[in-house]
């Protein structure tokens, strides 16, 4: 009779009008970060969440599942029940990863939702000491008679296939990764001589190269990187790298469609109001407003272009 | 600006009241957090972190690292006084400090160690204002060939915690460097001996390994003997004081300790760990008595100790002026400075010199806190004793799991935890040192990690590594301290067989 009862409250708990868009949220929100605290992510959705509280009067509360690449998040969130009230925000690790991890326990097509694109930075291409040149051509024609290493913040690792793209693009002939765990350290050997190119978002290089350690060759995508106002744009220069590093919230699979629009409208409100646009550029980040059908469709290339470059550039794990 | 007006403006800001009152509440939870067993710095600066969000970058900065180095100072009194290291970097203090406390000279331990934290604090916090611009251009200049070199002599350096069997000592450090192997390689990005499971992707947590191996086991082993082994304590301050022949004992350990933490903490990457193993094998190496330790000797607490909170201030040089954090715990106060828009890196003695000079003049501060908080609460902790152990275990039990649950909200890593105790409990059954272990683990995986690197950039030469002068020179070290452990050992031995 107990057991009974309990069936009975679980099939009414999970009947889609449990949820409806109109009464989300009537209790605590979670926002699951695949990153420890002390990344860039983190942040990012410390600030989401606390205008949302304030917009939802309920809790938002934040949770930190770091590990594997992202990859521990990413799983735990695609198994939470398709309510909208556990939710990922995370990078363009997520369609990375499954490049690079051949086992993956979900599916990123089909196991979670894309919901919202919450900003974006420009990842920009950083040289250290042992490169003569101050600009991209004076790069490119030094990579063409000599080997050239590129650290990054670890082997399939946004940063590495944006390092691989760049490469390709720019046509340099023999370009070869080396891995460190994280960006800092990454950079320390390409500002004592020893890697050539370090590719980070703006934030993550801007104080070596305020330092003068490093120098920006060139910011990839089409938009102007205001921290590095003489450094070209990939698009200026001719390089065909329209890549950037963003910001995007995911929901399980099977998460009602009203509610999925909810939480993407209510985040373009606080990311457009002043104080969004202010905590954007205090990131050296913008808002590409995009719909949710928009970030889905962009997520759904994404996968497709990395898998492609991973499978030219011979990029694999496992 | 000389280094008078750094100490000018460092003091300045960190006596500004709201300052002070936050590095008071950081090193009171730090200490009190890192005193209970389980709890390491990691989980305490983690556990506290929210509460710093709404404070300006220096005042969160002040709070977060008074909590790291409380947590460090408080990390002794479980070593000491229950066997249980509070820290990873306490756990060589077990050695000796429980020994002392069971011939019922607690305080005088815990009061030792108090004093040999502050010195070595004081120390570290010297070296972080006068050579921090020096130690950050050294740091550039270290390559993958000098750290694989130098990570070598200090597996060299350190393989010989054991005191009695060395074979069993080498056994542990093959043990750790296995254990080290687990997780994705960084190079080809191979998962190896994770067994499909996630979670051992990023390799072993190095909290659960070290405090399944020193708590956990300690636990179940004194539940299995089930021994009352409280010995009646009576603190008075006179007590608490060492004899004249230890105070003078400690000099030249305290001095060496120091100075050896001071270096290791300095290093990215390394931790404060290493130093205390380090420091602890070389007091051991240049007693004219080595059968000392182990029983109880002030050497065996002093040394650790101060490479300890040496290393503890030192680690943030790399952090502040490279960007690059020694262990996970500074990549979180590396993270709350990032969260305040403040870029860490060369340019941030420049750029914000307030939070540098504030932060590094609050670490004395917090230190004379630490110094002036401990003393008093020594006879406290002692009393910790009378509680009885079907009441204290199965508390540090729970502590132990929730303290390696907060660093990544895993469930796995409980069960990490348990396991290890496990084998830590028949390991120290079987009477194998389980110091080795973490040797091998902590090194293991950064000689592969940067010796691959090496010959990326070396193309593939071996010669390269020898030819880095840097590198070179600790190769020479490392042959120069395997020839005089071989002599030592030729030596001993005829003398041994005569006893």
């Amino acid at each position: 009779m107990k057991l009974k009862a309990l069936g009975l409250t679980a099939a009414l708990a999970a009947l889609p009008f449990g949820a409806m868009a109109q009464d989300f949220p009537n209790r605590d929100v979670t926002i699951v970060v695949p990153y420890s605290p002390a990344g860039s992510t983190d942040p990012v959705a410390r600030f989401i969440g606390g205008e949302l509280q304030k917009m939802w009067g309920v809790n938002v509360l934040i949770e930190s599942k770091p590990g594997a690449g992202a990859t521990i998040g990413t799983a735990y969130v695609a198994t939470q029940p398709a309510d909208g009230y556990t939710v990922l925000l995370t990078t363009p690790a997520y369609t990375t990863a499954p490049s690079v991890y051949k086992d993956l326990p979900y599916d990123p097509l089909n196991d979670l939702v894309p919901v919202a694109q919450t900003g974006f930075t420009q990842f920009v291409v950083a040289a250290g000491p042992s490169v003569k040149s101050d600009t991209l051509e004076g790069f490119i024609e030094e990579a063409q008679s000599r080997q050239i290493f590129m650290s990054t913040s670890g082997l399939g690792s946004s940063g590495h296939f944006v390092s691989e793209l760049f490469a390709r693009a720019a046509g340099l002939p023999d370009a070869i990764p080396v891995h460190y765990k994280g960006g800092s350290p990454a950079q320390v050997d390409v500002i004592g001589g020893r890697a050539d190119t370090y590719v980070g978002s703006v934030l993550a290089v801007l104080g070596n190269v305020e330092a003068g350690k490093m120098k920006p060759l060139v910011v990839l995508g089409n938009t102007p990187a205001a921290k590095f106002p003489d450094t070209p744009t990939a698009a200026e220069a001719g390089i065909d790298a329209d890549v950037t590093f963003w910001w995007g919230v995911f929901a399980p699979a099977g998460t009602p469609d009203d509610i999925v629009k909810k939480i993407h409208d209510d985040m373009m409100t606080v990311l457009e109001s002043d104080v969004g646009q202010e905590y954007l550029a205090s990131n050296s980040a913008a808002l590409n407003n995009l719909s949710v059908e928009e970030f889905q469709d962009f997520i759904k290339k994404d996968l497709e272009e990395w898998k492609k470059l991973a499978e030219e550039r011979g990029i694999e794990a496992n | 600006m000389g280094l008078y007006d750094n100490i000018i403006l460092g003091f300045s800001t960190a006596i500004s009241p709201v300052n002070l009152l936050y590095c008071f509440i950081g090193v009171f939870f730090g200490t009190l957090l890192g005193a209970l067993p389980g709890i390491g710095s990691l989980a305490a600066v983690s556990i506290l972190l929210p509460l710093t969000f709404s404070l300006d970058p220096t005042t969160a900065l002040v709070m977060l690292a008074g909590v790291y180095y409380g947590a460090e100072y408080g990390g002794s009194t479980s070593s000491i006084l229950l066997n249980l290291p509070g820290t990873p970097s306490n756990a060589i203090t077990c050695l000796d400090g429980y020994p002392m406390a069971q011939q019922g000279r607690a305080g005088v331990a815990l009061f030792t160690t108090t004093i040999a934290s502050f010195f070595g604090g004081s120390v570290g916090i010297i070296a972080l204002y006068t050579i921090s611009p020096l130690l950050a251009d050294a740091a550039i200049a270290m390559g993958p060939a000098d750290y694989f070199s130098l990570m070598v002599a200090g597996l060299v350096a350190a393989a010989a915690v054991t005191q009695e069997e060395p074979l069993k000592g080498l056994a542990m450090v093959v043990f750790g460097l296995a254990l080290g192997t687990v997780g994705t390689d960084i190079d080809s990005g191979v998962a190896r001996f994770h067994w499909d499971m996630l979670e051992l992707r990023d390799g072993i947590s190095f909290i659960a390994l070290a405090m399944g191996l020193f708590g956990v086991s300690e636990v179940i082993l004194s539940l299995s003997t089930m021994d009352q082994r409280n010995v009646k304590q009576r603190v008075t301050l006179r007590g608490m004081l060492p004899t004249r022949d230890e105070w003078r004992r400690s000099v030249k350990p305290a001095l060496r300790g120091a100075g050896i933490g001071g270096v290791f903490g300095a290093l990215p990457g390394t931790g404060p760990t290493i130093g205390t193993f380090i420091g602890y094998t070389l007091e051991q190496r240049l007693h004219k008595d080595p059968s000392i330790f182990g029983k109880g000797a002030i050497e065996g607490i002093v040394s650790p100790e101060t490479a300890n909170n040496a290393a503890v201030q030192t680690a943030f040089i790399p952090t502040l002026t490279l960007g690059v954090p020694g262990s996970a715990t500074m990549a979180i106060m590396l993270g709350a400075l990032m969260m305040n828009g403040v870029a860490p890196g060369p340019n941030l003695i420049n750029s914000n010199p307030e939070i540098f000079w504030g932060l590094a003049a609050s670490f004395w501060i917090g230190n004379v806190f630490l110094l002036i908080l401990n003393i008093p609460l020594i006879g406290i902790w002692v009393r910790l004793l009378q509680i009885p152990y079907h009441l204290l275990y199965p508390a540090i039990l729970i502590l132990i799991c929730v303290g390696t649950y907060t660093i990544r909200s895993n469930v796995f890593d409980i069960f990490l935890v348990l396991t290890f105790g496990m084998i830590g409990f028949v390991l120290r059954k079987l009477r194998f040192q389980l110091a080795p272990v973490l040797i091998g683990f902590i090194l293991g995986p950064m000689i592969e990690e940067n010796f691959k690197r090496a010959m990326i950039f070396g193309r593939g030469d071996f010669t390269y590594l020898v030819k880095q002068p840097v590198s070179g020179v600790f190769l020479a070290l490392t042959a120069l301290l395997i020839g005089w452990a071989i002599y030592k050992t030729v030596r001993r031995r005829p003398r041994r067989s005569e006893a």
